[in-house]
């Protein structure tokens, strides 16, 4: 397969995000927020819902939707700003660059087109086939994502296929173009557990096989367990914290990492006598944010300080925090 | 409302073009000579438009089956031969205005603010004016035509397409599958065309027999003020305009005509209705 535009400087990530700030009219829901991913890793973006992780996913393709506007920052794709291509270079980017999987694959799949026209649609746009060619290689991709009978799914419209089914026809739909970096926005949350876990296989699959890099959005902390290598946690709009995924899960430094952490369900533990331990209070209102820490009144250790100061991403250990504790005591 | 029931209603306003288009070989002068076969296919066996001022203004009788009118010409011809102007004319405009209206609703409601306010203006300028005002003023520039006249009740009958479609197409643009397919890629064009339009089309196939109608009642109209078709060719509106004069003492110059355009009228509404109502 060529990866053509794979010429960027041999180091440089993949995909660096810088900055970026994306407004709804007067309200900002992604603050600040910079990462990078490099090529062939699994990044997860880890946050509640609200916390403006599906605006950062959307801004990487400037499909942030109306009202929404970017109005700070770089995206930089291969080198290039994404923000500076003409709408028929962001055409190319999409799908061919950036791969999407979106979260609900029944409403994400159009009803009234066939699984197989919607591959040979993308396979000639960013592929340059055939009307045949693309047909095999349609064929061929219903195979790798392992849908049974590609045959007859080409012929199927998405009613007619299984949640399962469909997410997995989405990606191969999103890989079919030939993209370096495939963005999967709560890929799993839709689906039941064993079904989730088939998907998360096929996902690190195909990472080995096309060397993939992955953003992963999601909320679900045992699904960044198992498959990411990073992991970035959002919070009201910023990244709190960052690093590999091992140390992030074996000793959070940020408190809303803890918190995430000590929410999550754990089977086998005695969870049926423990009650969950929920994080008090709501998540913070975008638009109604304080000077200080945004996490600092749900946070059970804030001082003084927290709701005075920003605090910015210091490192600690592999990663880096936002939290004006760390680093002084230790944790 | 069954689906037998829709199919009857949409057969009864098909009769119409059925009637318009067989009407030169229903409604025509035969030579003398003519085969028995030809004559007994040929209900009606007068040239719509040849003149006999020897029997103007007959009453409906034998011959002429629906009467003379004040130059002598078959009243029954002539209305045979007027469906190809009315209904013809009017299912071309009906067309027209659905094929432009459908694409630049769902262009409106898929292409962003912009397109959307440019075509909210020009919709509402054009439904802001009386169409009959708009297609006379139009027609009165123009060689008249039945082409012509098709062309301008398309211009005025357009908007209402556009906005049922834009309305479903406001929706289905910030749905998951029109995101998916601009992530993946896809053109404006395409956007528009493959994925909105065939979702949002439906409002404005059940209003097509409406717009069928109310393009016909707007043809009629025209060809009344004498703007449309030019004489001498029959159309229901000229009949009805040609009728006044003698309105009183010749009442089957004016009820043929009108009678026929009750009926497209009325059978294009109750198509329309159960077209509605079945979905």
């Amino acid at each position: 397969m060529t990866r053509d535009g794979a010429a960027g400087p041999g180091d440089a990530p993949l995909l660096t995000v810088r900055s970026l700030a994306v407004d709804f009219g007067s309200t900002r829901v992604v603050d600040g927020v910079s990462f990078h991913v490099s090529r062939g890793e699994i990044v997860a973006l880890v946050g509640e819902s609200g916390s403006g992780k599906t605006v950062t996913a959307l801004s990487l393709l400037d499909l942030v939707p109306m009202p929404g506007r970017r109005t700070a920052g770089d995206v930089v794709f291969e080198g290039r700003d994404v923000t500076g291509l003409s709408p028929s270079e962001l055409r190319r980017l999409r799908g061919g660059g950036i791969g999407f999987v979106f979260q609900e694959p029944g409403e994400a799949l159009d009803p009234v087109r066939t699984i197989g026209s919607e591959l040979v649609a993308v396979l000639r746009r960013h592929r340059g086939l055939s009307r045949d060619e693309a047909r095999r290689e349609a064929l061929s991709w219903l195979s790798r994502v392992a849908l049974p009978d590609p045959e007859a799914r080409m012929r199927d419209l998405p009613h007619r296929m299984s949640g399962g089914m469909r997410q997995r026809a989405m990606i191969a739909l999103a890989l079919a173009g030939g993209p370096r970096l495939l963005v999967a926005d709560e890929p799993t949350t839709a689906l039941d557990v064993t079904i989730q876990a088939q998907l998360l296989e096929l996902l690190r699959r195909l990472r080995g096989e096309l060397g993939l890099a992955v953003l992963l959005v999601t909320h679900d902390l045992d699904v960044v367990a198992e498959v990411a290598d990073r992991a970035l946690v959002m919070y009201a709009a910023e990244i709190v914290e960052e690093g590999p995924v091992a140390d992030l899960l074996a000793s959070p430094a940020h408190p809303y990492t803890r918190a995430l952490l000590a929410a999550r369900p754990t089977a086998g533990s005695g969870a049926e006598n423990r009650s969950l331990t929920g994080l008090e209070g709501s998540a913070a209102v975008p638009g109604a944010w304080l000077s200080g820490c945004r996490f600092a009144p749900r946070c059970p250790v804030a001082v003084e300080r927290c709701g005075r100061e920003r605090p910015g991403l210091s490192p600690v250990a592999r990663g880096r925090a936002a939290c004006h504790l760390v680093g002084r005591s230790g944790t | 409302m069954t689906r037998g029931r829709v199919q009857r209603r949409l057969l009864v306003l098909a009769l119409f073009p059925a009637l318009a288009l067989l009407a030169p070989l229903l409604a025509r002068a035969l030579p003398a000579d003519a085969p028995q076969a030809i004559r007994a296919l040929t209900p009606v066996p007068f040239d719509p438009d040849a003149t006999d001022l020897a029997t103007r203004l007959r009453p409906p009788d034998g011959t002429h089956l629906l009467g003379t009118d004040d130059l002598g010409r078959d009243v029954l011809s002539r209305l045979l031969h007027g469906a190809r102007v009315s209904v013809l004319v009017g299912l071309a405009a009906a067309a027209l205005a659905f094929a432009a209206g459908t694409l630049l609703g769902a262009a409106a409601g898929t292409l962003g603010p912009g397109v959307d306010r440019a075509v909210l203006v020009v919709t509402g300028v054009v439904q802001a004016f009386p169409a009959l005002v708009l297609v006379a003023a139009g027609a009165a520039m123009a060689p008249p035509s039945r082409w012509t006249a098709a062309l301008l009740i398309a211009l005025t009958a357009w908007p209402e397409a556009a906005r049922l479609v834009r309305a479903e197409a406001l929706r289905l643009s910030a749905s998951p599958y029109v995101e998916a397919a601009r992530a993946a890629g896809a053109s404006p064009a395409r956007v528009v065309l493959r994925h909105v339009l065939p979702g949002a089309i439906a409002p404005a196939i059940a209003s097509l027999p409406y717009v069928v109608g109310g393009a016909v009642l707007l043809e009629a109209s025209l060809s009344f003020l004498g703007l449309g078709v030019p004489p001498p060719t029959a159309s229901w509106g000229r009949a009805l305009a040609d009728a006044r004069e003698s309105l009183t003492s010749a009442w089957w110059c004016v009820l043929p005509p009108a009678a026929a355009l009750f009926l497209l009228v009325l059978s294009a509404r109750k198509a329309g209705e159960a077209l509605s109502e079945s979905r």
